[in-house]
This record gives structure tokens, C-alpha cells and sequence, in this order.
């Protein structure tokens, strides 16, 4: 049943983190009697997850979690950090003793000074609370549980050889920020998804394939445009799963590709972004001497990758979690390095502005500088008359005929859905993997999933064209570090790569 | 502190089985695990100890699981933490409202005799509360040792917890018991890194070796080698069949996947005992070795602690099965995997690697894969970028090759020809199989 928002244990600002003053207050008052700069990071989350399988509820669970997190600084420079699920006052004067303890601990075993210019951010007192069309109680378990059965029994229904797993999640997580320069900043990141799990099965062969809508909530469930979306995405993506039980392995070896925007997210995720991040610009790729190679070109003059938080997005994040609010960073302008994904700890370093790409897991994780939402950008993009959706390999096949990108004879691969990926920023190394391969032309031929790989900067400067308008919603969850954040991203509909010798295809 | 609060959990949850406040919040039984842990940990990021995002850590946290059955048969899963009890009545309403409707689901197990497993070492304990200048001496050393292998950049860990661990039910379940957790990495120029991780303190032996290990495993990876393409023996060090066996053989052996035909295995292969590996391969569960990561002494539902054979003689034994799992199977649930040091892995005669390589006419050494989370489980087909590896002719090493592998893990295991071999230190031993090599 739909009622009316009702927000348990919210303020008046209507964040939950609202309700931590007085641990806030022991916190900065601790931090000056100690002699320290502190940050205080607060979350306050509460989630729900809905599990299905085979038209039957696995699990569910209704979670609350909470805690509070101190990093300090010494005015000569040493750091400390302590954290605890407890959030009263006694327990954060504790949290500042510990942490300045190992910070002072630190200097004596022969640890870094860093001198950082917290002022570079400037002070910020805000609450920020992003527009949702459904609050996260509109809708009870129940009605939530009966909705996530039938998308359930939908996808099983397709095809007796499938056992779908489906997955809801919606997540509320209320953030607040406090320092000893007097910001105090909170904000709200809402997010949620539906998943889909689906082995298809015919002997001893298998096939697994996964397909998603992510999105700000119960939008996900209500809202009969994304309904409608994830019965598309669903219904192809069985499909491809029934036909690779039987599908051979393409050849290893490179390609002229085609990928589609999930994996463009990928590409710019993992290819690019994580180069661009300042912590580790002592190493990367795009660094040099450890400052940014701001101007260098880095890719054709028709590309641009931009970053930053969209509203209503699964990774959206106003705010860093030092406090800083978050940026759009363009990162590449026209092929040209411009900005860097940048935090208060490494920004001065890495010789860029503060952009507020710090993010963390958790209260109890350092922030580390992020992406949000990557995207990849291509000017004078070819149009596409049909909904991504509904695009067929057949159809992409037409498309670059039509415009001249695939000659008579030519072997070019269409990678469709994407699994996931990995980089080594420091040597530029990336991989990831889609759900299939198709070879393009008048009869498209399925192909199982293989390892696309290559070099940072060569797999950029390949990108040949854009087909499509951009599409930003490819959700994934980003695990450096150890620490698991929402990431999401995309590019226009399909970009194509061209041959190149450091991109290569797993095969046979 | 744990003790207590898990304690007032337990009297306070039993008051809502024997005297509910209100008649929809009656229950028939539960279930928690709970845990109070205390961590100190300290890093090196590009060479610098400490510094903003290395910088030593102190956490203290309380965690776990609760589940309840119900009076009317439904169930609830939900987290816990400190704030769990003095919230229990509006925690009580979110985990009904939460609540779902199994027609096999878990049932609350009665106490069953447990294996004493050493879990404690005092030292570690001693780090946590006092001895911090233990974590940053680890640090130092590999700072101070890895340049002499040419090493350039550095980064590592050292870490210590303490905990004390609760597993209550209303059947009359009170365990509980401390134990310890201690490790560290090392990684060299972002190329290579080796990990320790032990219910105990590193013996300076250990300490050396690992840090030997990164030191010259990177040095042989910047040398450049070559190798053509093509199907070839391909030697998968212990990290990467250990990493894999997480990937392919968990996941098919994992109950839940098992009866819901998401794994390569179904139940009727586990209850004939398919022959799904070589007659001398054998996958054993044992969580009940001294001061190992993997070792507990039950699990959060109360199964004792054992050793269990999953594959034996290449036949299938028995999924892991969870008390609901284990239900819907019609089987005993068994112990479960908390850490892969808790499986012991054997192939055949196990040679030493050095023998192994000598054998190669012409292949590779894979110390590390990017891409294994990506790939399809129950197929057990892998594309992997094999990133770090070194190409090898006529039985000697030529120097880093990179390429791309591609195979199927499960076929590779009923492969006669494919071989292991002993590393020092490792719980899985290396794996010589014949995979397709695609060199970049």
C-alpha cells in the first residue's frame, strides 16, 4: 500500500545526522584541548533489501546502521584516525584521545608531515536534501516484497531453462560533516536498484548474465517508464543468455569495437578515472613529477570526459566526505587533460584545484578522492532512431554502413553489457568484461564473453565515433581501496574504437 | 562490555517469546551473533608512513546478526550493533514489518558440543591495547629492506584486532569466546604484493620471506621477456588458483546456488557423487585448525565447527549448506567457509614449483590476474588479463610477458596432464594447466 512520507527519527531539517549536536560539540571541543585539527564524519544509514529467487522470497531485511568517525591533524603535520558505532559524547572525546594518541605515536616512528591547507575549501554550513519523487517509506515491505515477485516471475516466466535471482535495494544514507574551522555540512544520498541474476541451463551448460535499473528509490518500482525499461533490458538479456549456452569463443586478438554505454562507463571508469584521481598522482599515468598533465592531449579532439554528482543518480554525492561540496570536473576537454578528480589531502600536490572528490564507504574508512558519475562525451555524436533498448547488433551493423565505419570484409566485434573491471594506474593497464560478443555484419554471430583489455591512453585516443545520444545511468559499485562506493556513468549510446595493438581481445 | 550486552540482547529478545508486549510482536525463537571488536592498524602509501590516507587507525565496533522466527512462522534478518538494545522496541516494529514467509526457512538449532580451536593469541591483544610500535616496526622494516631490491614505490599494511565473539539462541546456545586477527602486506611498485594474514604474530622468519618474496618476484617482473601466442602450459601460482577456487568451485558449491541452479552443480550430482575432477583431487573444509583465520568454533546458526570433505577423490561430497539450505536439501548443514585458509586444496603428488617449470618447453608463470570478478562462476570458463607473469623457455624463466589467458577452470581439473606444485608458506598449491595465451 502507498502512504504518506514518514521519516522516523528525522529532524527539521529532516536529516537524520541532524540529532548528533552535542557529539559534534564534545568532538571540536576535545580536538582544540588536544591541540588538533579535527574532521568529524557522521552516517547514519538505514537500507532494505529484497531477495528473490525463482518467484520465491529468499530474504529480506529492514537495516539501520550508524557511527561516527574522527580523523585529526597535529600542527606539525601527523595524522590519526579513530572510529566507533557508538555515537555519544563520552565515546567521541575518547575518539579524538585515540586518534591524536596515534597521530603523536605516528611522529615518533618516522611518519609523514603533511602540511595541508584546509582553508583551500573555504568554511561550509549547509543542509542538503535532494529532491525524490517517493520518500523512502512510501511504499511498505510488503507492497514492496508483492511488487519484486512479479518482476520476479516475469523474467523466469521467459524461458523454462532460466533461474533468476532478482534483487531490490533502497538505501537512505544521511551524512554530516563537522571541522574545527567550523564547517558543518549534511546531505542526503538516497539510492536503489533492481538486479537481475539469470543462469540460463541446458545439460551440464551453463550461461550467467545480469541486467539492472538504478535510480534515487521506489521510482524503480512505481514508475511504469522504468518498468518498462527493465522488462526490455531483461527480455534481451535472457535472450543473449539462452543463445550463449551454445555460442563458441571468439578469437583473441584486436579489433575494430563497438561497445555500448555500460561499458563506455567502464571504459572511463576504469581506464581513465581512476588515473585522474590526485592520491595517487605520484604514480599515475597522467601524472607527472607527481602534478597533473594538465593540457597534455590525451585523446581526438572530439572527446571530453566529465565527472561529477547528478541528481536522482544511484552514485550521487553533493558533498565530499571532508566536507568540501562536489564539482562537475572536466576532466577531458576536447582531448585535452583539463581537471583532476581532487580532494583537500592532495589537491595542493597534485598542483589542481580542490574539487571535492573525497568519498568513504563508511565512518569508519579514511576518504579516498572518487568518481561519481563518469561519462564520456563525444561531439557531433551519429543519431540513432531507436531507444537504446530496443537497438539489435543487426541494427549497429546498419548504422556504421550507413556512415561509412566498417568497410567490405571488415571483422568488427560488438561488446554488449557490462560485468565489470579492474586497472593498474601506475603501469595504465585496464580489463574488463561484457556479457557477449557479437561479430557484426548482414548475420550477427553471438560469441561468449571475453576479457577486453588494453592502455590507458591508446584506448582513448581509438575512440573514433559516438552513436546516440549520452545515457549516464550504467550503476556499479567502485571497490578501491577495499572500500565499496555506488559509481555510475555511461557515454553516448555506442562509441567506436579502432584497431588498435595495445587493445586486445581474450579468446582462443 | 560484549558479554554483557549480549547477555541483556538475549534476556530481552526471550521476553518477547515468553511475555510479548503486544500479541503481533510475539516471538517463537531467535537467533544472534554478535561480536565487539577492537583494531589498530597503521599504512604506508608511496613510500610515506602515515599521511592523510595511511593514517594509524583505532576501531572499536560492534556488529552482527539477529534472526527471528516469529509466533505465526515468519522471519527477520536484520544487523545489529550497540544501539541494537536500547532501540529494541522500535527495532522490534522495522524487523516485523520486515518480516517474510518461508515454507522451508531456518530453524534454531539446539546446543551441540563443539571443538576447542585455539582463536586468542595474547600478543596480538598486546598490540591492540598497548603495543602500537609493533605495527609501525613492520613498516619500517619494509621500508627500510624493499629499496634494496630496486624497489621504488612501497605500500603496506600492518593491522591487529581483538574481539570477543557471542552466539546465543533461545534453544539454550551460549557461546562464547576472544580471538584474534593479525596482518600485513607488502606491495612493490604496484606490480607485485604478498599478504600475511594469521590468527597470531608473524614469526620473524615469516616477516623476512614475505618481504623477500615482493622483493625479488618484482625484480624478475621488470625484466621484459617474450612469448608467442597460442595453447600452451600455463603455471597459475598459488594466489591465483586460490583466488580462482573462491571464483569457480565456492560458488558451485555453495548451497543456496546448488538448489536455486545457479551453480555448475546441481543437487542430484552431490547426492550420486559425481565424479566432477580428477580421482586425485580433493577439496576439504576444516575450520577447527589452531590460530588459522578460517577456524571458529560454530558458526552464527550454532553448527559446529569440523572438517569436511567437499570433493573427494574428484567425486562431489556435499554442498555448504546453511540450516535453511540444509533443510531444503534434505542434508545436515555442515560448518562454512569464513576464510579460504580453511580449505585445504590437494592435487596428486605435489612437485616443487622449481620442477614444475623445468617441465615447461615453452609457457607462462601467472602471479597475478585482473578481471576474476567478472567472470561467469558456474561456466567456469575465465578470460582474465594476466597482468603480472613471466614467460618461461625451455624451462627457464625469459622475463614479464603480458596477455590474456583464456580457458575453463573446471575442464582444467579433470585435465590428466594438469600438475601442482608446493609454494612455501601458501595453503593452495600452484596449478600447471594448458589455457590459451593471447600475448599482448
Amino acid at each position: 500500500m502507498e502512504r504518506p512520507g514518514k521519516r522516523p527519527g528525522s529532524t527539521r531539517s529532516g536529516l537524520r545526522v541532524d540529532r548528533y549536536d552535542a557529539v559534534a560539540k564534545a568532538i571540536l571541543a576535545r580536538a582544540q584541548k588536544e591541540g588538533v585539527y579535527a574532521i568529524g564524519r557522521f552516517q547514519d544509514k538505514r537500507q532494505t533489501t529484497i531477495s528473490v529467487i525463482n518467484g520465491r522470497t529468499d530474504q529480506m531485511a529492514a537495516d539501520l546502521s550508524s557511527g561516527v568517525g574522527v580523523q585529526v591533524f597535529t600542527p606539525e603535520g601527523y595524522s590519526g584516525f579513530a572510529s566507533t558505532d557508538e555515537i555519544t559524547p563520552e565515546a567521541a572525546v575518547a575518539l579524538v584521545q585515540h586518534a591524536a594518541g596515534l597521530a603523536r605515536a605516528s611522529a615518533a616512528h618516522g611518519a609523514e608531515r603533511s602540511q595541508i591547507d584546509f582553508g583551500a575549501a573555504g568554511v561550509a554550513r549547509d543542509r542538503i536534501l535532494p529532491g525524490q519523487r517517493y520518500p523512502f517509506d512510501h511504499l511498505d515491505l510488503a507492497e514492496q516484497e508483492r511488487r519484486v515477485l512479479e518482476i520476479n516471475r516475469q523474467v523466469k516466466g521467459l524461458d523454462e531453462r532460466l533461474s533468476v535471482r532478482t534483487i531490490f535495494q533502497l538505501v537512505e544514507e544521511d551524512w554530516r560533516i563537522v571541522r574545527s574551522d567550523g564547517t558543518d555540512i549534511a546531505f542526503r544520498m538516497p539510492r536503489g536498484f533492481v538486479y537481475h541474476l539469470i543462469v540460463a541451463r541446458e545439460g551440464k551448460k551453463t550461461a550467467t548474465v545480469r541486467t539492472s535499473v538504478s535510480g534515487s528509490g521506489l521510482e524503480l518500482l512505481l514508475d511504469e517508464a522504468v518498468q518498462a525499461r527493465l522488462r526490455k533490458r531483461a527480455a534481451s538479456t535472457v535472450d543473449m543468455a539462452v543463445n550463449l549456452l551454445a555460442a563458441p569463443r571468439v578469437k583473441g586478438g584486436h579489433y575494430k569495437l563497438v561497445i555500448d554505454y555500460a561499458l563506455a562507463k567502464g571504459l572511463a571508469h576504469e581506464a581513465f578515472g581512476h588515473a585522474a584521481e590526485t592520491d595517487g598522482m605520484e604514480t599515475s599515468i597522467l601524472g607527472k613529477d607527481g602534478r597533473f598533465r594538465t593540457g597534455d592531449e590525451v585523446a581526438a579532439p572530439t572527446v571530453s570526459i566529465i565527472d561529477g554528482p547528478l541528481e536522482g543518480d544511484y552514485a550521487y554525492q553533493p558533498v565530499s566526505a571532508n566536507g568540501v561540496p562536489r564539482g562537475t570536473v572536466e576532466i577531458v576537454n576536447k582531448g585535452r587533460l583539463k581537471a583532476a578528480l581532487a580532494d583537500l589531502f592532495s589537491a595542493e600536490k597534485a598542483g589542481v584545484p580542490v574539487t571535492g572528490a573525497g568519498r568513504a564507504e563508511a565512518y569508519y574508512h579514511i576518504p579516498i578522492p572518487r568518481m561519481s558519475n563518469i561519462r564520456i562525451q563525444m561531439e557531433d555524436p551519429l543519431p540513432l532512431n531507436k531507444e537504446f533498448e530496443d537497438v539489435t547488433p543487426e541494427d549497429l551493423y546498419g548504422v556504421l554502413r550507413r556512415d561509412n565505419l566498417i568497410q567490405p570484409g571488415e571483422e568488427v566485434l560488438y561488446l554488449s553489457g557490462y560485468l565489470g573491471g579492474q586497472v593498474n594506474p601506475r603501469h595504465g593497464d585496464f580489463v574488463f568484461n561484457c556479457a557477449g560478443i557479437y561479430t557484426l555484419g548482414e548475420r550477427c554471430v553471438l560469441h561468449r564473453p571475453a576479457i577486453f583489455s588494453g592502455k590507458v591512453l591508446s584506448a582513448l585516443h581509438a575512440i573514433v565515433a559516438g552513436i546516440g545520444p549520452v545515457h549516464t545511468d550504467a550503476m556499479g559499485t567502485c571497490g578501491k581501496s577495499g572500500q565499496g562506493v555506488p559509481s555510475s556513468g555511461g557515454a553516448n549510446a555506442f562509441l567506436v574504437i579502432d584497431r588498435n595493438d595495445d587493445i586486445t581481445i581474450g579468446g582462443e | 562490555m560484549t558479554e554483557v550486552l549480549a547477555e541483556a540482547l538475549a534476556e530481552a529478545l526471550e521476553a518477547y517469546r515468553r511475555n510479548p508486549p503486544q500479541p503481533g510482536l510475539a516471538l517463537d525463537g531467535w537467533r544472534f551473533e554478535l561480536s565487539q571488536a577492537h583494531s589498530v592498524g597503521a599504512g604506508l602509501k608511496d613510500n610515506k608512513l602515515g599521511g592523510p590516507y595511511a593514517s594509524p587507525m583505532f576501531k572499536r565496533q560492534t556488529g552482527g546478526e539477529v534472526y527471528l522466527i516469529w509466533a505465526d512462522g515468519r522471519r527477520s534478518v536484520s544487523e545489529i550493533d550497540s544501539k541494537t538494545l536500547p532501540d529494541l522496541p522500535r527495532r522490534m516494529e522495522i524487523w516485523r514489518s520486515a518480516s517474510y514467509t518461508e515454507e522451508v526457512g531456518a530453524e534454531i538449532l539446539p546446543p551441540a558440543g563443539l571443538p576447542e580451536v585455539k582463536l586468542l593469541d595474547g600478543r596480538v591483544a598486546s598490540v591492540v591495547e598497548t603495543d602500537h610500535a609493533y605495527l609501525f616496526g613492520i613498516l619500517n622494516r619494509i621500508r627500510k629492506e624493499l629499496p634494496g631490491y630496486g624497489v621504488e614505490f612501497m605500500d603496506a599494511e600492518a593491522m591487529a584486532v581483538q574481539s570477543r565473539r557471542s552466539v546465543f539462541n533461545s534453544r539454550g546456545l551460549f557461546v562464547e569466546y576472544d580471538q584474534t586477527l593479525f596482518s600485513f602486506y607488502a606491495a612493490a611498485d604496484h606490480t607485485y604484493d604478498e599478504s600475511f594474514r594469521e590468527r597470531r604474530l608473524p614469526t620473524e622468519e615469516e616477516i623476512a620471506a614475505l618481504i623477500a618474496e615482493v622483493g625479488e618476484t618484482t625484480a624478475r617482473l621488470k625484466k621484459p621477456g617474450s612469448l608467442a601466442s597460442g595453447s600452451m602450459p600455463v603455471l597459475l601460482s598459488s594466489r591465483v588458483v586460490e583466488g580462482m577456487t573462491e571464483k569457480y568451485l565456492l560458488h558451485s558449491l555453495a548451497g543456496q546456488n546448488v538448489i536455486n541452479g545457479q551453480a555448475a552443480y546441481r543437487l542430484d550430482d552431490f547426492l550420486a557423487h559425481e565424479q566432477v575432477a580428477r580421482p586425485d583431487l580433493h577439496l576439504t573444509l576444516n575450520t577447527t585448525r589452531d590460530l588459522r583465520p578460517g577456524s571458529y568454533r560454530c558458526t552464527r546458526e550454532g553448527v559446529p565447527a569440523g572438517r569436511l570433505p567437499l570433493i573427494k577423490g574428484g567425486c562431489l561430497q556435499t554442498p555448504l549448506l546453511d540450516v535453511k539450505y540444509a533443510r531444503k536439501a534434505g542434508l545436515a548443514p555442515t560448518p562454512l567457509v569464513s576464510d579460504l585458509s580453511g580449505l585445504e586444496f590437494e592435487l596428486g603428488e605435489a612437485s616443487g614449483l622449481t620442477e614444475l617449470i623445468e617441465e615447461i618447453d615453452e609457457g607462462l608463470i601467472v602471479y597475478g590476474v585482473l578481471g576474476l570478478h567478472t567472470q561467469d562462476s558456474a561456466s567456469g570458463n575465465y578470460s582474465l588479463t594476466a597482468g603480472q607473469a613471466l614467460g618461461v623457455k625451455n624451462g627457464k624463466v625469459t622475463g614479464k610477458v603480458k596477455s590474456v589467458i583464456a580457458g575453463n577452470i573446471l575442464e582444467n581439473l579433470k585435465d590428466p596432464g594438469t600438475k601442482a606444485g608446493l609454494e612455501p608458506r601458501k595453503d593452495f598449491p600452484a596449478l600447471l594447466v594448458r589455457s590459451t595465451v593471447t600475448v599482448e
